[in-house]
């Protein structure tokens, strides 16, 4: 993460944070004076509920008491009348339901169930309220369902029996509350209808949850209501219980929108986002000039420094200012002349070494000939006195070995020429791994040959074709140069081990020896030209596999240990230009 | 005493005039008629009957009348067919019979649902009435005849051979015929009953006499002499106006129809036990006197008995019939001109002491059941 | 299942209609008597009305206590040798037209035993019908059809050469299809002489000082299964959840009588041998668990409605909800079965026919045959219901036609 990166962090977060405490305190208090409020106008509708309650109440047994006086209610108590006569009774007393009842409260003649006449009265009614004086609520079973009313009994005359006459709770009971906006009033009626002043209510098992509690409670309870998926639709509920002996009839709900408070507090919300918002934006403007006045050297500082491990050590940084920063950059500047200046008394000084390693390889490889061939000449100075028979032996021999020390001089120059005049590649797609196969069947002849310990050649190739851009004839080169060298690295037998595999995009070939491995010190020189560990060879093999590896822009590297093994580790890329 | 000639009243009979006893007769025969083809069916009806009791089983069968046949009638078939179907069996298992009397358009239909734990027999026969038949009333009449009037209360009264024997308040008298009239011939005075509303039994056989009185029970003879032990005890309670015998309350009159007893007790109602004594039912229907009566022109036992009258008022005696453990009447009532105070099953009949409103006289009545009228 | 097209007016012959007769003065001839019933007949088919046996007569009839007499049939013998029986037709019977009828030589087969012989030729549907050059039918009745609108109304006049005598009216003009609502106001206004009359009305009629006749028990109101509801125990439940004497007491007003036989004691004599105790621990046994049925009741009539709500009420006790059937299926019916005949075999077989089961020939009994066609409670018999009528003031020995006269003393 960078400097900057942090710092935007760091400060967004503290303006966040900052903005988030203060939303979040005005909400709170923002919803806790809706609350009160809210609380405030229920208490008042439920006083007005209880005292409409009651005003229905009286209106009730003022019916009621006059079915009980009237000739036909008397008639059907005194069993003088058809069974069904109770449904005019109740239609002249303007009730919705009246039972006339014997003493035992069997059903003389029911007005909304006249069938039921012989059965016992079943509305809910408590033993002690069949003589009460006021109204109550009760559950009445109709043949369809039951409903919830507003009840009274009277005895009937000459005191023998019951009458019992309610009217229903309907919605309309509910329009006669006056109710503030955005309050409103249900009723719950046991076991399950939700009724409001319209009528039915939609989705009433929303409300389930509020009403088990007061069931099981038997006290008031508060609740919130979701009606839909918009949280502005939820509304605040208390709900009352509405008993009578212990019995629940009902529960009054009443519910307070949350829309506004809902609203309000989204306001409050989008207030503190935008504020958050905004200082977070000016945070970052903020943010930005500061890290612009110090990340931005920093990053240059950083740029130069890759730069000079990339190597470019002519790198420099401009010094912008005279902080620590600019001191910073000064430094760095100094540090990259240094490192330059060291690097080519230490170029000069490798090429001194370097001139020197091959002035003595070559004194040492051409030493070899030469001597020979001053031995030659001298024999032939020395038989030139001999008898003619035996100075021509002698010129024979010596013109052979003339000859061939002179081919072995030829062949060392030629080596040298080589090696100074390799071409450059002619890069074409060539499959290393066939490259593999025709440089081991090259030498397959050798790994078998007679009178020398065997060479077991094992091959390790990557699946299909390993193409890349390469110049294959460089490349057999180099390996066969590999090959030479590691079975030179076991003259008493081993495994040759080449291995192919497709690594980075380009191509790992690997040839290992199980022979008697290399120090460190020689894995150090061996890719210096002439550097050889054998006895013999120019050492210019390695040097050449070196050669071709740098000019596909390959790395090459020894991995070995005095007792076993090496192994040569080629890296090419995919293709010419690829990074490796 | 001739029939008609009764002592200063005329005979039931004779008061009827010659058409309508002529009526009555035509009545009573083709009531009879009827009455052949009634038993067939009920023979038959009875036969399917026994043909599914299992040899163990003995029927015991409960009527009902859902048909206009009279309640007389209906007493008569389901004496028929307790009789059809009488078994003398030892530890016999009762099977629940319901017979029940219908009709429909065709006639009248008996059916017997034979009752057993878990299965229902059902039998039917038809009784197609003879067209002509008009429905019977009453089909027995009873005849009273005045035996004796005196001024002391009767308690009993016996008329064995030509002599007659009064038990009243005072002692048994024996009485012979003399040139045709009563003539006191022999006096045992009793040791004297003090009880209110008093009572007493005569039982003779053959010469010896047995009676009984409240508190007291008297053996001894009567021919050629009266000649009485007593001793305290007996089956009148002493000082009281009641019977008591083993095994049940105080009543005042008893009877036995069957297996099930009747009794009247003191509590004014007319209880019924069934055959272990278990109450059985209860009715008001008659007074505290009643006798059972056997009779050669009816199956069915028969009681007369008083009816709820007080005793300050004129009397009546009818016939009955337990149908269902409940009383039908089988005759005419017969009135007596004031309370009955006594009501005793007699040879032939039963024994009636009134007490004689106008005169304040106790007349002893027989009373028999004239069935060739 | 057209029950009321064979509305009885005076099929079901009575044992009270000789009550009516008053021995005290003779009867006058001549008026016309206004008829009004709910029957709609479709056609003038003596199967399909019974005031139409005043039209068309049988060979045989059954007398007041269901025996077979000779009606147009004076006689019948027994051809053993051929295997027929040959009835021999009254003398001097004149047809509506006025011809005389002569049918011939009148033979049925004796593959049957003759007492169902006999039964069968007094079935309405065997009546005797001629059929005039014109198509139409003809009949030897007290009565002729002089106008008929089918389903609406007709009249019939006195057939003056009837061989039992010219009946005393001179026409009866019968309004058909009315409901009963319609009947009684008719009434009230002095427009029709005889209507139908709910039993439940009786009371009040009796109450007026309304001379009212009363039948004996002439349709049985029963519940029916469809066939849907196969199980038997089901059926019994609700038999037995059924409290049929608080109904009659109330709602029937004591009119009828409880039953639950298919033929009323008076034809079969046997009624009371079928159950009609209400066992409801019982009845919720077999119906456990809980279930619903489909419901259907004529909701127009008010006694019909009033009961089928409170069988509901009673079947409900026993787990059983009876809910309101909605279309025209149904899992249960209450309905009203006609009694057609005072004969217990013609009226069970037709009732079998009406409640499509099949009929049981083994049957040796009426009681038997009636125990097979209610196994299972495919039907359950409830009440037997009479009919009524009210009867105008001038009306006398009604409900047979042929002898009702009316009483010039009292005014429509």
């Amino acid at each position: 993460m960078t400097f900057r990166t942090k710092l935007l962090f760091i400060s967004s977060f503290t303006v966040a944070g900052a903005v988030a405490l203060v939303t979040g305190a005005v909400s709170v208090s923002t919803r806790r004076s809706f609350e009160r409020i809210d609380r405030e106008r229920r208490e008042a509708m439920l006083d007005q509920f209880r005292r409409e309650l009651d005003a229905q109440g009286q209106d009730v047994i003022r019916r009621v008491e006059k079915a009980a006086a009237s000739p036909g209610v008397q008639q059907i108590a005194a069993g003088a009348a058809e069974y069904d006569r109770a449904q005019a009774e109740a239609d002249a007393a303007s009730l919705d339901f009246l039972d006339v009842l014997q003493p035992d409260l069997t059903i003389i003649s029911s007005a909304h169930w006249p069938a039921r006449f012989g059965y016992k009265n079943d509305w809910q009614i408590a033993p002690e309220d069949w003589n009460a004086a006021d109204a109550f609520l009760t559950r009445i079973p109709q043949p369809e369902g039951s409903a919830t009313a507003l009840a009274a009994v009277r005895p009937a005359a000459g005191g023998k029996g019951y009458v019992a006459g309610a009217r229903r709770l309907s919605p309309e009971f509910l329009k006669s509350l006056g109710l503030a906006p955005g309050l409103r009033a249900l009723l719950w009626l046991a076991p399950h209808e939700v009724v409001d002043a319209k009528g039915g209510v939609r989705d009433p098992e929303k409300l389930d949850g509020l009403i088990a509690e007061v069931q099981r409670s038997g006290r008031q309870a508060n609740g919130v209501v979701q009606w839909t998926a918009d949280r502005s639709s939820s509304e605040a509920f208390v709900a009352f219980p509405l008993s009578r002996r212990g019995r629940l009839m009902g529960v009054l709900l009443a519910g307070a929108s949350l829309r506004e408070q809902i609203a309000l507090e989204r306001s409050i919300l989008w207030t503190g986002v935008l504020v958050g918002g905004s200082g977070i934006a000016i945070g970052v403007l903020l943010g930005w000039w500061t890290t612009e006045r110090i990340t931005r050297p920093v990053e240059r500082l950083a740029a130069g420094a890759r730069a000079v491990a990339g190597g470019d050590w002519s790198t420099r940084v401009d010094v912008m200012s005279q902080d620590e920063i600019g001191e910073l950059a000064r430094a760095f500047n100094h540090m990259t002349e240094q490192l330059l200046e060291q690097r080519e008394r230490a170029i000069q000084a490798e090429r001194v070494a370097a001139w020197r390693e091959l002035a003595r390889r070559l004194a040492h490889e051409l030493k070899n000939p030469l001597f020979p061939l001053q031995i030659t000449v001298e024999n032939l100075q020395r038989a030139r006195h001999r008898p003619e028979a035996e100075f021509d032996e002698v010129f024979r021999e010596s013109t052979s070995t003339l000859l061939a020390e002179l081919a072995n001089l030829n062949t060392i120059i030629g080596r040298f020429s080589d090696f100074a005049k390799m071409p450059r590649p002619q890069f074409e797609s060539v499959d290393v791994n066939e490259i593999v196969r025709v440089v081991m069947k090259l030498h397959d002849a050798r790994f078998r040959a007679g009178g020398r310990p065997k060479i077991e050649p094992e091959l390790d190739l990557a699946a299909g074709e390993l193409r890349i851009s390469a110049d294959g004839e460089q490349l057999r080169r180099a390996l066969g140069n590999l090959v030479l060298n590691a079975m030179d690295a076991m003259p008493s037998g081993g495994t040759l081990r080449v291995r192919t595999a497709r690594q980075d995009g380009g191509v790992r070939l690997e040839v290992s020896d199980t022979g008697q491995g290399l120090t460190q010190e020689e894995c150090a020189r061996l890719f210096t030209p002439y550097y050889t560990t054998k006895h013999h060879g120019t050492g210019l093999g390695l040097a050449i596999v070196q050669s071709v590896v740098s000019d596909h822009h390959g790395k090459i590297s020894v991995a070995s240990q005095p007792g076993l093994g090496a192994a040569f580790i080629i890296d090419l890329p995919g293709k010419q230009g690829d990074p490796l | 005493m001739t029939k008609g000639t009764a002592h200063g009243r005329p005979h039931l009979f004779v008061m009827i005039p010659r058409v309508a006893r002529g009526f009555l007769l035509l009545l009573l025969f083709s009531t009879f008629a009827g009455a052949a083809a009634m038993e067939d069916a009920v023979r038959d009806l009875a036969a399917r009957i026994s043909a599914r009791l299992a040899p163990e089983e003995a029927a015991h069968v409960t009527l009902h009348n859902l048909s206009s046949l009279s309640d007389v009638e209906a007493a008569r078939v389901q004496a028929m067919i307790d009789r059809a179907l009488r078994r003398d069996l030892r530890n016999a298992t009762p099977l629940e019979i319901v017979l029940t009397i219908s009709e429909n358009l065709k006639g009248f239909l008996l059916v017997a649902e034979i009752r057993r734990a878990n299965e229902r027999a059902v039998e039917m026969v038809p009784y197609h009435p003879d067209p002509a038949r008009a429905p019977a009333p009453s089909v027995l009449t009873m005849e009273k005849k005045l035996l004796w009037e005196q001024a002391a209360p009767i308690l009993d009264l016996a008329v064995p051979a030509d002599q007659m024997l009064v038990l009243d308040t005072t002692g048994v008298a024996r009485y012979e015929r003399r040139a045709g009239k009563w003539e006191r011939a022999d006096f045992v005075r009793a040791s004297g009953t003090t009880a209110r509303d008093p009572r007493g039994r005569l039982e003779t056989n053959g010469d010896s006499l047995k009676v009984e009185l409240p508190g007291e029970t008297c053996r001894g003879t009567w021919a050629p002499a009266l000649a009485l032990q007593c001793e305290a005890g007996g089956i009148f309670s002493a000082g009281r106006n009641t019977i008591e015998m083993a095994d049940s309350p105080p009543f005042f009159s008893h009877a036995q129809i069957g297996g099930e007893h009747v009794f009247a007790e003191p509590d004014g109602r007319i209880h019924v036990y069934d055959a272990e004594r278990k109450p059985a039912g209860a009715f008001d229907d008659w007074g505290s006197d009643f006798a059972p009566i056997s009779s050669t022109c009816t199956d069915a036992a028969g009681i007369v008995a008083t009816g709820p009258a007080g005793r300050e008022s004129n009397d009546s005696i009818a016939l009955y019939h337990l149908v269902n453990r409940t009383p039908v009447r089988a005759s005419d009532p017969v009135e007596f001109p004031g309370p009955v105070t006594a009501l005793w099953p007699a040879t032939n009949g039963a024994l009636a002491v009134v007490r004689n409103l106008s005169t304040g006289r106790y007349e002893a009545y027989s009373l028999t059941l004239d069935c060739g009228r | 299942m057209k029950r009321t097209a064979s509305r009885s007016i005076v099929a079901v012959s009575v044992l009270l209609a000789a009550g009516t007769l008053e021995a005290a003065r003779r009867p006058r001839y001549g008026g016309e008597l206004r008829i009004e019933t709910r029957a709609t007949p479709r056609t003038p088919d003596p199967s399909e009305a019974a005031f139409l046996s005043y039209v068309f007569e049988t060979l045989v009839r059954l007398d007041d206590r269901g025996e077979p007499e000779p009606w147009l049939a004076a006689s019948w013998t027994h051809e053993p040798a051929r295997k027929r029986w040959i009835f021999t037709a009254r003398q001097n019977v004149k047809l509506h037209n006025g011809a005389l009828w002569a049918p011939g030589l009148i033979s049925v087969a004796d593959d049957q035993p003759i007492e169902k012989i006999l039964r069968d030729l007094a079935r309405p549907r065997n009546a005797v019908v001629v059929r005039a050059e014109d198509g139409s039918p003809v009949g030897t009745g007290p009565f002729r059809i002089a106008r008929w609108e089918a389903e609406k109304s007709a009249t019939l006049t006195a057939h003056d050469e009837y061989w039992g005598g010219r009946p005393y009216l001179d026409r009866a003009e019968i309004r058909m299809g009315r409901a009963l609502p319609e009947e009684a106001l008719d009434f009230e206004l002095g427009k029709a002489d005889v209507v139908e009359i709910p039993i439940t009305d009786l009371r009040r009629f009796r109450q007026r000082g309304v001379p009212v006749f009363v039948s004996p028990p002439s349709e049985i109101l029963a519940l029916e299964f469809e066939g849907t509801l196969a199980n038997d125990a089901i059926r019994e439940a609700v038999a037995l959840s059924i409290d049929r004497g608080a109904i009659y007491n109330v709602l029937l007003q004591k009119q009828g009588e409880i039953s639950g036989a298919l033929l009323p004691l008076w034809i079969g004599g046997y009624s009371f041998l079928f159950a009609t105790e209400r066992d409801v621990s019982r009845a919720r046994q077999l119906a456990s668990p809980p279930r619903t049925l489909a419901f259907a009741y004529d909701r127009q009539d008010a006694m019909m409605r009033a009961i089928g709500e409170r069988i509901a009420v009673n079947t409900s006790e026993a787990g059983i909800t009876m809910r309101p059937a909605a279309g025209t299926t149904a899992d249960v019916r209450l309905e009203r079965l006609p009694i057609i005949s005072r004969d217990p075999w013609l009226a069970l077989e037709e009732l079998a026919s009406l409640l499509k089961i099949p009929w049981p020939s083994a049957a040796g009994t009426p009681y038997d045959a009636e125990r097979v066609l209610l196994e299972g409670f495919r039907v359950i018999p409830l009440f037997h219901l009479p009919d009524a009528w009210a009867l105008s003031r001038r009306v006398r020995n009604w409900p047979h036609l042929a002898d009702v006269w009316l009483d010039a003393r009292e005014t429509p």
